[in-house]
């Protein structure tokens, strides 16, 4: 399936690279607003061509967060949706999709599991990377090395305010692609469109990892304006707001409408 | 003892941030490491803690205490002296320097109680800052007069409707704001907690505490103290007063955490005692957690104790038996509450009253030779309201 990459966000990623295609990086939030839609939304995207889809384990205090994630979290985590229930979602699609399957969550979640359980549980419940907010990569050490041993990749973010010693940093021990914070900020829509140039091609200076910009894009215009420069874009907020007015129907249904309308003209 | 360069106290502490922060906490790290080897910083430190924080606080005799227990002789570390009534003030001073070095114009705090808040809001107005302090909604309802007078202060108050509502989140929010407006805000957290350089900052600036009363102490009783005992919930005013007798072998430390209703889950806030390490809100520590790492809300009568984690330096006195930690309920705080008030005249803090009863519940292990000293962290007239 992924033969001569590590994994399948690697593969992916970089298959897209070099075709020149934009890659399309999609996140919810897992068990928003169940888990039976978790489900049907993963298979909904990938059928839609989306390349990545990430998957959030929602905790109890999100910081890198905006209201709009922070509140779906909140939600599933009231339903009773754990890692463990994520976990075994993902095992039941494995083989099934094409798009690569990486998890979002905070530090705290991966910890209490047990890194070396959690680790070795992500390589065989289809889990291709991980993406952890609230861990830098100086803080990664054993993280880092469990995880390559593993064939899954880690995703560091970097953000405008980045030096580049710490660009180069992140980016060593990334695989898949570079996430690059768009701003300053908490994930969550913006009306302005950040200038994104300068800050991408100093991060494309450093590595030639794939760089996908995330944060604060909800619509056709600030995609198309961040895949000037950037391999591919992130969209979590915006999606789990088009879940939330559809929660009652038509929800997934919804979703792919509007990563469609994103992708338009791409 | 120092941390090592990364802020790590033995296995605890660290930085476990959005990497947004890293540039504003590496500038930090640096003018901190550069500010104390700054002899007019110091002097400019030293000028406002006399002049306008009211210190050295005395080191009182509670004599009527005393002869009440019949036991070891008490003294208290009259912290609730203080202008804004809390040791929290000898922090805020502190960082505000820190900012005005840093050519910040606004700084941002988390408050639960409101001490911290009414301390920072105060520094705020004296130097001359914008101030924006997050407080959880519940919060804002329990302790309205502090609430009036941050604002009386000119401090903006921004009620937090996250989550559980009371300090977590409110520090949440306050990193969150942190995150967005990183280039002009200086975030002065208020407890030992939190990514390097704030748990070794925040003594740095607390150990006035313990610096007073180790010189006090000698010139009273010609000795040190056998047991120093202060309550602890992010833990500032308790490494405050250990830290200068770190060395000293004999002295005993004892952190006093809030057993709340019951040592249940959700029932307390004693994060040492009921917990178990986890990362929150930049360190690694002992947290109040669930199986699955969800941090679990927390009680406690005292809101400056109603916080899930403790600040990475006291996890790891828990772990090599430096100090000893121990939970006391809401119902033995307010018996210290009243029983100080009563006999000695003076109102402690709810907070400050898990100290004193400690020592009322635990008596009979100390000896009448031994030398007694309570952190007083705060005085207790904040709390009249909410237990008319």
């Amino acid at each position: 399936m992924s033969a001569g990459y590590s994994n399948k966000l690697v593969k992916n990623m970089l298959v897209n690279q070099n075709d020149k295609k934009s890659s399309f990086i999609v996140y919810i939030t897992g068990g928003f607003p169940d888990l039976k839609t978790t489900k049907e939304l993963i298979i909904a995207l990938d059928k839609a061509g989306v390349d990545v889809i990430e998957i959030g384990v929602p905790f109890s205090d999100p910081v890198a967060d905006g209201p709009t994630i922070q509140e779906s979290g909140f939600f599933a985590l009231q339903r009773g949706v754990t890692l463990k229930k994520i976990l075994k979602l993902t095992k039941e699609l494995r083989g099934k999709i094409n798009a690569a399957v990486v998890l979002m969550g905070y530090y705290n979640s991966f910890l209490k599991h047990g890194l070396i359980k959690f680790v070795t549980s992500c390589k065989t419940n289809g889990i291709d990377g991980i993406i952890i907010p609230d861990l830098i990569p100086e803080e990664s050490c054993v993280f880092s090395k469990l995880a390559k041993a593993n064939g899954l990749s880690m995703v560091f973010l970097v953000s405008p305010n980045s030096t580049e010693k710490r660009i180069r940093l992140a980016a060593s021990l990334s695989s898949g692609f570079l996430y690059c914070v768009s701003v300053k900020g908490i994930t969550g829509q913006r009306k302005n469109i950040p200038n994104i140039g300068k800050y991408i091609s100093k991060v494309r200076k450093i590595t030639n990892l794939p760089l996908a910009v995330g944060f604060g894009i909800s619509n056709n215009a600030q995609a198309k304006h961040f895949l000037k420069s950037a391999d591919g874009v992130i969209i979590g907020s915006a999606v789990i707001k088009v879940i939330k007015d559809n929660i009652k129907k038509n929800a997934v249904k919804k979703v792919v409408r509007f990563i469609k309308s994103l992708r338009k003209g791409v | 003892m120092m941390p090592d360069k990364n802020g790590y106290f033995g296995k605890y502490g660290g930085t476990f941030v959005p990497e947004t922060l890293m540039p504003a906490l590496e500038e930090l790290k640096k003018e901190f490491f550069k500010a104390i080897k700054d002899k007019n910083f110091k002097a400019e430190l030293k000028r406002f803690l006399s002049e306008f924080a009211g210190r050295p606080t005395e080191l009182y005799y509670a004599e009527k205490l005393t002869e009440y227990m019949r036991g070891p002789k008490i003294y208290l570390k009259r912290e609730d002296m203080t202008h804004t009534g809390s040791h929290k003030i000898n922090n805020c001073i502190g960082q505000a320097l820190m900012a005005l070095r840093m050519d910040k114009k606004r700084i941002i705090a988390e408050t639960g109680a409101g001490q911290h808040g009414v301390a920072t809001a105060t520094v705020a107005a004296r130097f001359g800052l914008k101030c924006d302090v997050f407080m959880g909604s519940e919060d804002c309802k329990r302790q309205a007069l502090n609430v009036y007078r941050m604002k009386l202060l000119g401090t903006n108050v921004i009620p937090v409707e996250s989550g559980t509502k009371t300090l977590k989140d409110a520090l949440n929010e306050a990193m969150r704001n942190w995150v967005s407006n990183v280039d002009n805000t200086y975030y002065m957290l208020g407890t030992v907690a939190g990514p390097h350089p704030y748990p070794l900052m925040v003594r740095y600036f607390q150990k006035v505490i313990g610096e007073e009363a180790r010189r006090q102490i000698i010139v009273k009783e010609g000795r040190l103290p056998n047991y120093i005992i202060a309550c602890v919930g992010g833990g500032s005013n308790a490494i405050g007063i250990f830290h200068p007798f770190f060395n000293d072998k004999k002295v005993r430390f004892i952190g006093v955490e809030a057993g709340g209703r019951s040592m249940k889950p959700t029932m307390n806030s004693a994060s040492i005692s009921a917990g178990t390490p986890g990362s929150l809100h930049g360190s690694y520590t002992y947290l109040l957690q669930d199986k699955d790492g969800q941090v679990l809300n927390t009680h406690s009568i005292a809101a400056g104790l109603d916080y899930p984690a403790v600040g990475p330096e006291h996890s790891y006195y828990k772990d090599i038996g430096r100090a000893e930690y121990s939970p006391i309920m809401d119902k033995d705080a307010l018996k210290a509450y009243d029983l100080l008030s009563k006999i000695e005249g003076i109102i402690p803090a709810l907070e400050s009253s898990h100290a004193v009863a400690y020592v009322i519940k635990h008596i009979k292990r100390f000896k009448k030779t031994d030398l007694l000293i309570i952190n007083l962290s705060g005085r207790g007239d904040k709390d009249v309201g909410r237990l008319l």
